[in-house]
């Protein structure tokens, strides 16, 4: 049964100096380091979660959906993603997904591969060492863009272009670079690592100056050779600095876009056509934003799968 | 054996000059081709020469780029400010105060730097179109442009520098809580404590961070590219070079030489400028162990 109290039960607080206002002021000055803390967090915390939850909201919504910025979208179901993983249009689409893995997997190769050998050199007692490794950092500084704008009047297809100058002087007759397929993947691909190697110098450097200096000596003392210290101690002691590299290094190589956007537009023959110029071209090209968030979340979905593998196998093999 | 380390020694550095050399070949080829006149240029064997210092050339470009260059400084020095002011103030936060709901709280920062900016391009645009009460839309956001073609859109993003506030947090766990405790003593309130107690000694982060922030914003393309397209006298350096270079290409290949080497070197030789003045903390900071140079 319920039982109702009279009014006159409930006390109230007197407004007045020692009631309720003074225990509010209380408890501030109680925990007055959660409210400062607070008082500055609540702020970010809001504005991080409009700028970010609302666009992944967006995201995945309007890969449900058929839209063209104009009319109004309709609801599409999975249709974008039958679209990505369909045969139509020569499976248009699954070959840029493959491409894309294809030269992110070979930037990668090139930039550790690269870059461990020079951090290895460099590890040497080197003179001059601070200017090799700012002649490896220096092309990470430029803008990509800018570069890509420079790139492109290298690759002038005229006799007139750099790279056609250079060639004639071993009497090689000039190639149009950017209408080649052949060469233009090379091309992307070397651009790219050109630009990311030097940050993977400065930091498998900075690994490689961490490893202990005793365990070389004590590997010496049992008579290791060159080789046997590089695999035996070296790479295993390097496993942290490589799991970043790779982690990192995969996010980036996946997302390039200069060359396509700026030089090819993924031409030719689409031998350039990689995802995220994909995800441009349709949602702000062809006006298809559905497919072009779709893929979106599929890149991002493939991005994290790649990162949990890679976790996984090094955990597997190194024990981390 | 003795003979054995000689070799590779001169090995390693014959490697290492080719090997550097490759990599600035191509930006040493647009710097000395700036001070080069085309017939020389033409002519040239491996590097160009360079035989002219070209001032009204230099001096043509510059009046080109100098709006979009003060536009992108101001851009520059708007986001440095904003990344070391909250990255400070978040790292702090979260090193050396204790309130409920800390952890959370970073988790969920954090949880942001998975996503790799670029696959929010379309969905933040969509963002930005559809901004309430901007730029002729309504309440809710239909109606108008929202903030696209509007300056704004390029100052609205990254308040919240997570990464800053990461790399930030961890300088000042390795900072003593003593100092803290000791200038409360003092006196000292909130912004005290974390800008002038603290904050001169994390310089090595700082300047990193200085250098992130410039190279990024400097660099920045891809953003501007796709929201302030219509309006040009708010072009950043990157879309402003691309407008020019465009225009130094005639239809059937023949480029303006000496121009386009200019265009590129007068835009490239801020970023440079500033890694190579700053670099020993931009390594120290990025890095954390001390680097040996």
């Amino acid at each position: 049964m319920e039982t109702k109290l009279p009014r006159e039960a409930i006390q109230v607080e007197p407004v007045v100096q020692g009631g309720r206002f003074d225990t509010w002021f209380n408890w501030i000055r109680r925990n007055r380091e959660a409210v400062i803390a607070w008082s500055f967090l609540g702020p970010m915390v809001i504005y991080f979660s409009i700028m970010t939850f609302v666009p992944m909201a967006f995201l995945i919504g309007i890969s449900f959906t058929k839209w063209n910025l104009i009319e109004p979208p309709t609801w599409a179901g999975f249709d974008n993603f039958k679209t990505i993983f369909s045969s139509q249009q020569n499976w248009f689409y699954l070959k840029v997904i493959g491409r894309t893995v294809l030269y992110g997997v070979a930037i990668l190769a090139l930039n550790v591969v690269g870059g461990f050998s020079i951090a290895l050199v460099l590890n040497q007692n080197i003179r001059f060492k601070s200017i090799f490794r700012t002649m490896w950092y220096l092309p990470g500084v430029f803008s990509g863009a800018v570069i890509a704008f420079l790139l492109r009047i290298y690759l002038q297809g005229s006799s007139q272009g750099i790279l056609n100058l250079m060639i004639g002087q071993f009497g090689l007759k000039p190639i149009d670079w950017l209408r080649d397929p052949f060469w233009m993947p090379i091309i992307t691909v070397l651009f790219v690592v050109w630009q990311g190697i030097g940050f993977t110098v400065i930091f498998f450097l900075a690994g490689l100056q961490g490893v202990d200096e005793n365990l070389y000596d004590a590997a010496k003392i049992d008579g290791a050779n060159d080789l046997q210290l590089l695999t035996n101690i070296t790479i295993p002691q390097m496993v942290p600095v490589l799991l970043f590299i790779t982690i990192t290094g995969l996010i980036g190589s996946m997302q390039m876009w200069e060359v396509p956007k700026l030089i090819t537009g993924g031409g030719p023959n689409d031998s350039t056509y990689t995802l995220v110029w994909s995800i441009q071209s349709d949602a702000f090209g062809a006006l298809r934003v559905g497919l072009g968030t779709a893929q979106s979340l599929v890149l991002f979905l493939m991005l994290l799968g790649f990162i949990g593998w890679q976790l996984n196998q090094y955990r597997k093999q190194y024990n981390v | 054996m003795k003979q054995r380390q000689l070799i590779i020694r001169g090995f390693s550095y014959i490697f290492l000059i080719v090997t550097s050399f490759i990599m600035i070949y191509p930006v040493l080829f647009m710097v000395l081709g700036s001070f080069t006149t085309p017939q020389r240029f033409l002519e040239s064997i491996i590097l160009p020469i360079p035989n002219t210092l070209n001032i009204a050339l230099f001096r043509r470009v510059a009046s080109t780029l100098s709006s979009a260059y003060t536009f992108t400084l101001i851009r520059v020095a708007f986001y440095i400010v904003v990344t070391l002011g909250v990255g400070l103030i978040g790292g702090y936060i979260f090193s050396k105060m204790n309130f409920p709901g800390r952890n959370r709280v970073f988790l969920l920062f954090l949880s942001g730097m998975v996503m790799p900016a670029i696959l929010m391009l379309v969905p933040s645009y969509l963002m930005m179109a559809w901004w309430p009460n901007t730029g002729g839309n309504n309440w809710l956001g239909q109606g108008g442009h929202g903030l696209i073609q509007d300056l704004r859109v390029l100052f609205i993003g990254g308040w919240v520098p997570v990464f800053a506030i990461f790399l930030l947090k961890q300088s000042f766990d390795m900072l003593p809580t003593e100092y803290q405790d000791a200038a409360k003593l003092d006196g000292a309130g909130f912004f005290t404590i974390i800008f002038r107690v603290y904050g001169p000694l994390l310089k090595p982060p700082l300047v990193a961070l200085t250098i992130l922030v410039f190279l990024g914003m400097w660099n920045d393309y891809l953003w501007p590219s796709l929201t302030i397209t219509g309006t040009d006298k708010w072009y950043p350096i990157g879309m402003r070079v691309g407008q020019v270079m465009q225009a130094e290409i005639s239809p059937s290949g023949e480029i303006n030489y000496p121009i386009v080497f200019i265009t590129a070197f007068l835009a490239t030789w801020p970023p440079a400028a500033v890694y190579f003045l700053l670099q020993r903390y931009f390594v120290q900071g990025l890095v954390g162990s001390g680097l040996k140079g």
